[in-house]
């Protein structure tokens, strides 16, 4: 019996432990390409503030942020007040949302995805480093390249507008200097097709 | 009444509403296609899921959503809460879900009004995502019943809904005292009896009802602690869990044949809520 518990406690903070992205400490590297083969890295931004947004176009969760425009609103926005806004897939191909980066490019213009940047995540390990888990899963990095946000876009997926804005109420914060009142909370969504 | 007319009613009971989209065919079935005036009648709503894909519990788990419905039913009459049976573990990669594959049925117990006479027909919206490991498709399905006044009869569905209504995990609050500890980043759960004819509990196994309490990863499962009569288990707390867990619901089910002990032949809820 004791030995069960000291498996479970062993375990347990194997799993605690193998969390790379934390709110608080410096946000995890990564280097991926975009639809248009450039890489893309953290250390590319240095002294912006970064948004990264998970997405599977065919996950129904996402497709209420598009098709009511809530995703795009949101990406103009804050483009246009410098921050880095990067949207990224980790769908393994063959997956739901998995296109090639053509297509991706394609499918993001329908979308009308106004993000600076799409990353092919292909065989995710950029997912993995930061725990992505869901699509829609939203991550805020800070300008001094700390994690400050890991969590949903809103707090009710039925609908955007009336939803608490807990992402965009987030990054207003960043963006004015002041504490982030929700730094965690678990996203909805569909789970990422590693 | 003749077996071919109730055989004919039965059959028109909910034929007419299955409905297929979202990788299931979903329709509502009766234990009866009569009900009499101010009584209950035992339905439930079926759902076939393709092969490859599942549905979600109440607690859906890291991903997914609750499967979850409306009621459209004429005036008077009532429909309890959608039934939950116990779910199992779907895991991907380092995610893991709560939910349904195969055929599952959801009961629901109707009442119908004190001036119940003629026919009724009772609607409803069933809304689910059902996932495979590669993809998720949203489900929704209008079902529909029609219910004579009249005497109760039997129909053949009556089996698999009864069936179906004794794995609805049952609340056992009255026979046992759930309690919750917090030690650094783990919950201790600890089950004791409230008096000694409560059924054992060693090597049971418990589903969190609870979002957000108790990473889905996690496998709970109780051991007997020597001397006191009580079992326990100890889990991580959630990543999401609030500063302290002020409530837990637990679903506990038995690991099945060729386990040491029976454990409970049917799955039992507790609940424990912070007392100030």
């Amino acid at each position: 019996m004791k030995s069960i518990i000291h498996a479970t406690i062993a375990g347990a903070f194997g799993l605690i432990a193998a969390h790379a992205a934390e709110i608080g400490k410096p946000a995890p590297e990564f280097s991926e390409k975009n639809t248009s083969g450039e890489t893309v890295s953290l250390t590319d931004f240095k002294g912006k503030v970064i948004v990264l947004e998970w997405v599977n176009y065919g996950c129904p969760f996402v497709k209420k942020h598009y098709s009511t425009g809530n995703l795009p609103k949101l990406q103009e926005t804050y483009t246009g007040k410098e921050v880095v806004w990067l949207t990224i897939s980790s769908a393994a191909e063959g997956k739901q949302g998995y296109y090639d980066s053509a297509k991706m490019a394609e499918v993001s213009k329908e979308q009308e995805n106004k993000a600076s940047h799409t990353l092919m995540d292909t065989d995710g390990t950029m997912g993995k480093a930061y725990d992505a888990k869901v699509t829609p899963h939203m991550f805020i990095i800070n300008k001094d390249g700390v994690l400050v946000y890991d969590g949903a876009i809103d707090s009710d997926p039925k609908d955007p507008a009336t939803a608490d804005k807990l992402f965009a109420n987030a990054l207003d914060a960043v963006l004015a200097g002041t504490a982030v009142e929700k730094p965690k909370n678990k996203p909805y969504g569909c789970g990422v097709k590693y | 009444m003749c077996r071919l007319r109730i055989l004919a009613l039965c059959l028109s009971v909910g034929a007419a509403s299955a409905a297929e989209n979202g990788r299931a065919r979903v329709d509502w079935i009766s234990e009866s296609p009569t009900c009499e005036a101010g009584k209950s009648l035992h339905t439930a709503v079926r759902m076939a899921i393709n092969p490859g894909w599942h549905t979600y519990w109440v607690n859906p788990g890291d991903a997914g959503m609750k499967t979850s419905i409306e009621w459209k039913l004429p005036a008077g009459w009532v429909a309890d809460s959608l039934g939950y049976p116990a779910p199992e573990r779907f895991s991907t990669g380092d995610l893991a879900s709560f939910g349904y594959k195969g055929t599952v049925l959801f009961p629901v117990t109707l009442t119908a009004p004190p001036d119940f006479a003629g026919t009724a027909r009772l609607e409803a919206t069933l809304s689910w995502l059902a996932c495979s490991d590669g993809a998720c498709i949203p489900g929704e399905a209008e079902i529909s019943i029609e219910i004579q006044a009249g005497p109760f009869s039997l129909c053949s569905d009556a089996g698999i809904i009864s069936d179906a209504r004794e794995q609805i995990p049952v609340d056992r609050n009255g026979d046992f005292k759930l309690e919750v500890s917090e030690q650094a980043k783990l919950l201790v759960l600890k089950i004791s009896p409230r008096h000694p004819k409560a059924p054992e509990l060693a090597q049971t196994f418990a589903f969190p009802a609870s979002p957000d309490a108790i990473p889905p990863t996690a496998e709970i499962r109780f051991g007997g602690v020597p001397d006191t009569g009580s079992w326990k288990a100890t889990v991580p707390k959630s990543e999401y869990a609030t500063a302290s867990i002020r409530e837990l619901e637990l679903v506990l089910v038995s690991p099945g044949p060729g386990a040491a002990t029976k454990g409970v032949d049917r799955p039992i809820s507790l609940v424990w809520r912070k007392s100030h």
